[in-house]
């Protein structure tokens, strides 16, 4: 059964808030018993604000948002944060300023002219004075400064890897990795660079693997990574063949100096 | 148009890359919407993130599917997560109805089961016909009648109030037949 025309009209003024103080008075003690008009009311309501595209209706009660908060405060939740934030910033920041791109063509043209000096003076250079080059670790980026990343473990990690003591460190990333539920890629990175640092060349291979398989959009810094265990290793052969990888898409981490490199290489 | 469990499955794994194509498709169109409606370059990056955690979380919490394609569905999220944000601007603006707010993840869930309850009402709006469809949007925005009249091509007033009548009757007849519609009220 419906509602009356001439009750619905009463109602519709009620909702642009029109009728006298008296009329509204007894309008509100009919709402109390006729369930039909409350449901013609808050229906309405929800049309109003559905309609009206600078409206937005707000619900009042947070009984059910509990199980939605306790995902929303989960480690997965949070990891997915991470993730999209990390698009986030790279998407944002894709689209840089002349001013960035003049350094960046600086840096990569300063890159250029010190690996030819190099090469040129240092003929009969081998493949670990080639490693030493390249393994100052600067270029890593810093764990403390990811967002919600307050953990003890893994600054006691980054505090260690930079006074140099991989002993320790690789104790603490460990310690962190054991204990989370995702681990970042930034964490592989160090973790592959620890093991590199006290020869466990298998180890480092496989954490860079591990950062190559995954889905992370710097993924291709394990191929350079990799490179550079080759190097240390002294193992010519397979270095080249990550090169190769590295220089087949310029998108790639390193493509310029992968180019430099891979010639050397190939003399 | 890609599968939308293309992209659900890439979410849920986490996929960077799969993520970074959600953003090429979809974030300059909100970014368009968000600045064209009062916002800024970091609002809508705001309300990028938080419609995806939306998705997300409907995803693992209550079994959700999109059936529509995934870009206009995370647009709309966006669109209707901007339309909240300014009226919740306004509210602390007017000091109308000051709420507790609570933490960013319980407003993010309020915001969640704003967008459920959006939707059913959405669903039930397409179903009525396209005559009445016209004739409740304008009443909804409180259009007079006597406009409607001459904006429809209705002969009077009257036959516009009659159709009024007769179409809100008829939505809510569908919306109260819903079971949905029981669980929403309690919100």
């Amino acid at each position: 059964m419906s509602l009356s025309e001439n009750l619905q009209n009463q109602a519709d003024d009620y909702l642009k808030d029109t009728l006298s103080i008296n009329t509204r008075k007894a309008f509100e003690l009919l709402l109390q018993e006729n369930q039909e008009l409350v449901d013609y009311i808050s229906i309405n309501k929800e049309m109003q604000a559905h309609y009206n595209e600078e409206d937005w209706s707000f619900i009042d009660l947070d009984e059910e948002t509990v199980e939605l908060e306790d995902y929303l405060n989960s480690d997965e939740a949070k990891a997915f944060k991470a993730s999209v934030k990390k698009v986030n910033d790279s998407f944002v920041k894709e689209k840089p300023s002349n001013r960035k791109n003049y350094f960046s063509y600086l840096a990569i043209a300063a890159s250029v002219v010190f690996l030819i000096g190099y090469f040129v003076f240092n003929n009969s250079t081998s493949n670990l004075e080639l490693y030493e080059n390249y393994n100052s670790w600067q270029e890593l980026p810093s764990l403390i400064n990811r967002g919600d990343v307050d953990d003890t473990t893994l600054a006691e990690a980054e505090n260690a890897f930079i006074n140099k003591n991989y002993e320790k460190a690789h104790l603490f990333f460990d310690a962190y990795i054991q204990n989370s539920y995702t681990v970042s890629t930034t964490v592989l990175l160090y973790q592959g660079v620890v093991f590199l640092e006290l020869n466990e060349y298998n180890n480092a291979l496989t954490t860079f693997n591990e950062l190559i398989e995954s889905n992370s959009l710097d993924n291709s810094k394990g191929y350079w990574y990799k490179v550079l265990v080759y190097l240390k290793m002294d193992d010519k052969v397979n270095a080249i063949k990550q090169l190769e990888i590295i220089t087949s898409n310029p998108e790639n981490y390193k493509f310029v100096e992968a180019k430099e490199l891979l010639e050397k290489l190939r003399d | 148009m890609k599968d939308p469990n293309y992209f659900i499955t890439g979410l849920k794994n986490n996929n960077e890359k799969v993520i970074l194509e959600i953003y090429q498709k979809v974030f300059p169109n909100v970014k368009y919407f968000v600045l064209e409606n009062k916002g800024q370059h970091a609002d809508a990056e705001d309300v990028f993130q938080k419609a995806l955690l939306q998705i997300m979380a409907r995803v693992q919490v209550k079994s959700f599917q999109i059936n529509s394609s995934f870009e206009a569905y995370l647009f709309v999220a966006c669109k209707n997560l901007w339309r909240r944000e300014l009226n919740k601007r306004k509210r602390l603006v007017t000091n109308d109805a000051i709420k507790e707010q609570g933490s960013e993840e319980r407003e993010l869930a309020r915001s969640i089961l704003e967008q459920e309850r959006w939707e059913f009402f959405q669903e039930k709006l397409e179903a009525i016909s396209g005559n009445c469809k016209e004739i409740l949007k304008r009443f909804f925005n409180k259009m007079p009648y006597k406009q409607i009249a001459e904006e429809l091509d209705y002969n009077s007033e009257s036959v516009v109030r009659q159709r009024v009548f007769k179409c809100k009757n008829k939505l809510t007849e569908t919306i109260k037949k819903d079971i949905r519609f029981k669980e929403l009220k309690e919100l």
